[in-house]
């Protein structure tokens, strides 16, 4: 358990430092499996179901944000739609409209569950989707899910019910269409609809209890219910379900819950910012890389909890740091002169590690270097002295690290 | 040297400036009553147009039922329920986004008082660091003399 733990402290670690390209690489991955499941169930448009066309888009996605996927994913759905007859894009077109003018407004943050429900119902893991929510959102949240299904069971609809009345002969386009509702709002779309919520506000309730281990008890609570919800509804509303295969899907979306579990549950994923700024002096270059503890036991979180400092007025929002372990060993020393007394000596040292390098402006002739000049520094916050420093490599990591550049 | 605590305050605001770039920045633009106003606008066109396309679905799917009753001489029951409806669908919607504009604005009100509180103690800083350098340059420059 210990080496899977600082298995996910190295993951972490290597997100933070890394996330520029680990952000957008994740992006393309998730846009990739989307649209080739996509295209694997409703590939009707044979322009479109061509595996540059996906990797083009899904590199568009790497760029974009997350939604990028979503308007993409949808315009795939309803491209694929047209494909297959125009009534039937028509209708994908006003569908996705809808979803979008009801309700997704309001919460877009939501709106990646509509195409990753389609996806997650392809690759047999469908449970994962709720269960995923009720970890990360509110209740409200519930409504998302409803939408999800609705899109879910458009896209399933197609190949199993649309696609004969389309082939059938005589059908008229007035046919066609109101075909798509029956597909949609049938018995087994019920069923998941329930099942859904069910299971999502479930969920949603047990991980608010006090407890280190209720995202697992949730994920494994959940599975029971989901499969005893399948079985109970087929029979009541007489509906067909391979159980097997609801049973593997079951335990295939537990685990790759567990999975998101040991991933998400209390680690932070905040990432190495880069910030510029200027006053009427300097230019400031801030790279600030968050500290990182390990946060999974309990016991060292409420101890810490008993360590803060409080910081007061408008200082508590945005400026706050921690006294930790390490930092306690300096309390009632004068840090600042000590500061002041190592970067002297450092000055007068040629391999020291803060380098200042003085240009003069060949524009500006008979002023004084300090005052036309430009000066550039690099200053490593919360670095104090290199005795001090190697002390500091031991447990701690820097706040971040600030060029000024002197106007 | 460069004061470790204005820059520490500089980084905090340039962080809190950068993540609500697109929230309470945008928003502290309007005045309240006139965010809530283009809420509300915004909300009725969108809503309209939701309206419309949500009409026309359940008209696909009960074509039948609809150019029957059509075909009946009194159409003035089947207006006042599309009229009954239309305000109640708008009506819904208009509050929800009433209120999700009033919060959103709360919010960001007090995002943006503890901001420019921040921004006035920099401001502080800066005067107090100005007011210590030209004393010591007129101190220097009276040592020189």
């Amino acid at each position: 358990m210990n080496a899977l733990l600082e298995l996910r402290e190295r993951l972490i670690r290597f997100y933070t430092d890394y996330d520029i390209y680990i952000r957008p690489l994740f992006r393309f991955a998730l846009a990739v499996i989307t649209f080739i499941t996509l295209n694997d169930r409703i590939g009707y448009m044979s322009q479109v179901n061509n595996l540059l066309v996906i990797i083009i888009l899904s590199v568009i996605c790497a760029i974009l944000p997350i939604n990028g996927i979503v308007f993409l994913g949808t315009i795939l759905i309803v491209v694929n739609s047209f494909g297959l007859n125009v009534g039937v894009g028509a209708f994908a077109v006003v569908l996705y409209l809808l979803m979008l003018l009801l309700y997704f407004r309001f919460v877009p943050k939501d709106a990646l569950v509509i195409i990753l429900t389609p996806v997650a119902g392809a690759l047999h893991v469908p449970m994962t989707v709720p269960v995923v929510m009720g970890l990360m959102r509110g209740p409200v949240s519930a409504i998302s899910l409803i939408f999800s299904v609705l899109s879910w069971s458009f896209v399933n609809g197609l190949p199993d019910t649309v696609e004969a009345v389309v082939n059938r002969k005589g059908a008229s386009m007035i046919d066609i269409v109101q075909a798509i509702p029956g597909a949609m709002l049938n018995a087994k779309t019920i069923l998941m609809l329930v099942t859904f919520v069910v299971v999502f506000l479930i969920v949603t309730c047990i991980r608010e209890l006090v407890s280190s281990h209720t995202w697992e008890i949730s994920i494994l609570v959940s599975a029971i219910i989901y499969l005893g919800l399948m079985i109970a509804g087929a029979s009541i509303l007489n509906v067909k379900i391979n159980l097997p295969i609801t049973v593997m899907e079951t335990v295939l979306s537990a685990a790759v819950a567990l999975v998101f579990e040991f991933f998400c549950y209390n680690a932070d994923y905040s990432h190495t910012e880069f910030l510029q700024f200027e006053d009427d002096n300097n230019y400031y270059y801030v790279k600030v890389t968050p500290k990182r503890r390990p946060r999974y036991d309990l016991e060292v979180e409420e101890e810490q909890d008993e360590e803060e400092v409080e910081a007061d007025g408008d200082e508590k929002r945005f400026v706050t740091r921690e006294n930790n372990a390490f930092e306690k060993k300096f309390d009632g020393i004068n840090l600042q002169s000590k500061l002041e007394e190592s970067l002297k000596s450092l000055n007068t040292n040629q391999n020291g590690r803060e380098n200042r390098q003085l240009h003069t402006s060949e524009n500006e002739t008979g002023k004084d270097a300090r005052t036309s000049g430009v000066a550039e520094e690099t200053i490593r916050l919360d670095r104090i002295s290199p005795e001090m420093e190697k002390e500091a490599k031991a447990g701690d990591e820097t706040l971040g690290e600030t060029r000024v550049i002197r106007k | 040297m460069i004061d470790k605590k204005r820059l520490y305050l500089m980084i905090g605001l340039a962080r809190f400036e950068k993540k609500h770039a697109d929230g309470s920045f945008r928003i502290s633009r309007y005045y309240q009553n006139d965010y809530t106003a283009f809420a509300l606008i915004r909300n009725l066109l969108l809503s309209t147009i939701a309206y419309i396309l949500l009409l026309g679905v359940l008209l696909l799917a009960n074509m039948d039922t609809f150019f029957a009753r059509l075909n009946s001489a009194d159409l003035r029951p089947v207006i006042a329920v599309l009229i009954v409806s239309y305000i109640i669908f708008v009506g819904i919607y208009s509050v929800i986004a009433y209120i999700l504009a009033r919060i959103r604005y709360v919010r960001m009100q007090s995002d943006m008082e503890e901001y420019e509180r921040a921004l006035a103690r920099l401001g502080r800083m800066y005067r107090r660091g100005y007011h210590e350098e030209s004393g010591e340059r007129e101190g220097q420059e009276e040592e020189e003399k």
